[in-house]
């Protein structure tokens, strides 16, 4: 049954957000019943004005304006050293503004309809019930294209231990990290709210002498993802083909922000000609890397790795190399490769 | 005494149109949720969208 713009009845009583009327919000014409008429000069999305919003729920607006969900900076912190000055400036006009920055959501986005993505979307997310998190509406709507069926397995892997024991999105990503806290962060490794696996798994509560010998060991020099990833993870060029192959996997490197880490990279789909129709050639393409380390969303308390020290060690399975490295990258990711030492006796 | 007539006058009058108005605006049925609350007539005016030729996101 479609439910796209259905709105409960029930809540129209009860509800302070209706007390009124939809114009409030959605302006248009609510003395009119013809379609077209009623529609006139209506607001789809009031919450792209944050202001709407802000009215009642002032300090959350105010934040939710510098977070990274709104402003999608983190998308252009991410590119920009490839830049030269002419081409960055180039790169905001053209881009910027005009493609990535229309993925911001706002509060309306969240908490009453799902984003519209690729041109569908879910529609209201509870017959205009102003829900305070719907994660399989909202979360994996936009963030459906990896992340999320990668954590609950319907992508073809194996399902996060944590989704196993019922938590979702909202679980670790606490609702401070989603509002901001006031600061305009230039990406998500800023957010000082964002979760970290030691949060709820310190070092040296682990239940065997043998895992907390272990841990120690590879206490930071290793990510926890890098041996708890239980399996291959989507990797961008997955769906973004075109520019190169790639197929699920997991890539084991240095991680692009600490190089004294080895962690779970995942290649992201910028390529050398990625900006060619905005005419943009990235002069600095060879700057950074095509792999990213990510959090991959698949994590296992018990994986190949954390029983045999052999695959890392001796097997060097899903090591970054020369050979296995995407055709045409950047130099950059050379810097990447990580070769295990072998095991003393 | 003729301005604080005035007053009066002009006092009561906002009062009655304030009153008034604001039966007005409460008789006033907000047709919105008229069509917005008949599942029926939603559905019949759905059109599914047309999907743009680009690549997937997310």
């Amino acid at each position: 049954m479609y439910k796209g713009y259905v709105v409960d009845k029930a809540l129209l009583d009860k509800d302070p957000h209706f007390k009124a009327g939809c114009v409030l919000c959605h302006a248009g014409n609510d003395g009119e019943l013809s379609r077209e008429k009623a529609h006139l000069g209506m607001l789809k999305k009031p919450s792209d004005n944050l202001r709407s919003c802000g009215v009642c729920h002032k300090k959350v607006s105010v934040n939710y304006a510098k977070s990274l969900h709104y402003t999608t900076i983190g998308q252009r912190t991410g590119v920009l050293p490839r830049f030269s000055e002419a081409e960055l400036k180039t790169f905001d006009e053209k881009v910027f503004e005009k493609s990535c920055r229309s993925c911001h959501a706002s509060c309306g986005d969240c908490h009453v309809k799902g984003a519209p993505i690729g041109g569908i979307s879910i529609g209201l997310i509870a017959k205009h019930k102003f829900v305070k998190k719907d994660e399989g509406k909202t979360c994996a709507f936009c963030h459906g294209g990896r992340v999320y069926p990668e954590y609950t397995g319907d992508y073809g892997g194996a399902p996060d231990v944590h989704y196993q024991k019922g938590m979702l999105c909202m679980d670790c990503h606490k609702k401070a990290e989603f509002h901001g806290d006031g600061t305009a962060y230039k990406s998500k490794n800023e957010v000082p709210q964002r979760p970290a696996c030691k949060n709820c798994h310190p070092n040296g509560k682990e239940a065997k002498m043998e895992t907390q010998v272990t841990h120690r060991r590879h206490d930071g020099k290793v990510s926890c993802y890098g041996c708890h990833s239980g399996s291959a993870y989507r990797n961008c060029n997955d769906c973004h083909g075109g520019h190169a192959a790639a197929d699920p996997g997991m890539i084991l490197g240095r991680s692009p922000r600490d190089k004294k880490v080895l962690t779970t990279l995942r290649l992201i789909p910028t390529v050398r000609d990625t900006f060619a129709p905005a005419g943009i050639k990235m002069e600095h393409f060879d700057a950074v890397p095509n792999y990213w380390d990510t959090p991959a969303h698949n994590i296992k308390k018990r994986t190949d790795r954390t029983r045999k020290c052999d695959v890392c060690h001796v097997d060097r399975k899903n090591f970054l190399t020369k050979e296995t490295m995407i055709q045409n990258g950047a130099k950059a990711n050379d810097d990447l490769i990580f070769v295990p030492k072998a095991i003393k006796n | 005494m003729k301005n604080r007539r005035t007053f009066l006058l002009v006092f009561l009058a906002v009062l009655i149109a304030a009153i008034y108005g604001t039966a007005v605006f409460a008789a006033t049925p907000n047709k919105c949720i008229q069509c917005h609350t008949n599942d029926a007539l939603m559905k019949s005016l759905h059109k599914p969208p047309v999907l743009p030729k680009s690549e997937g996101e997310g």
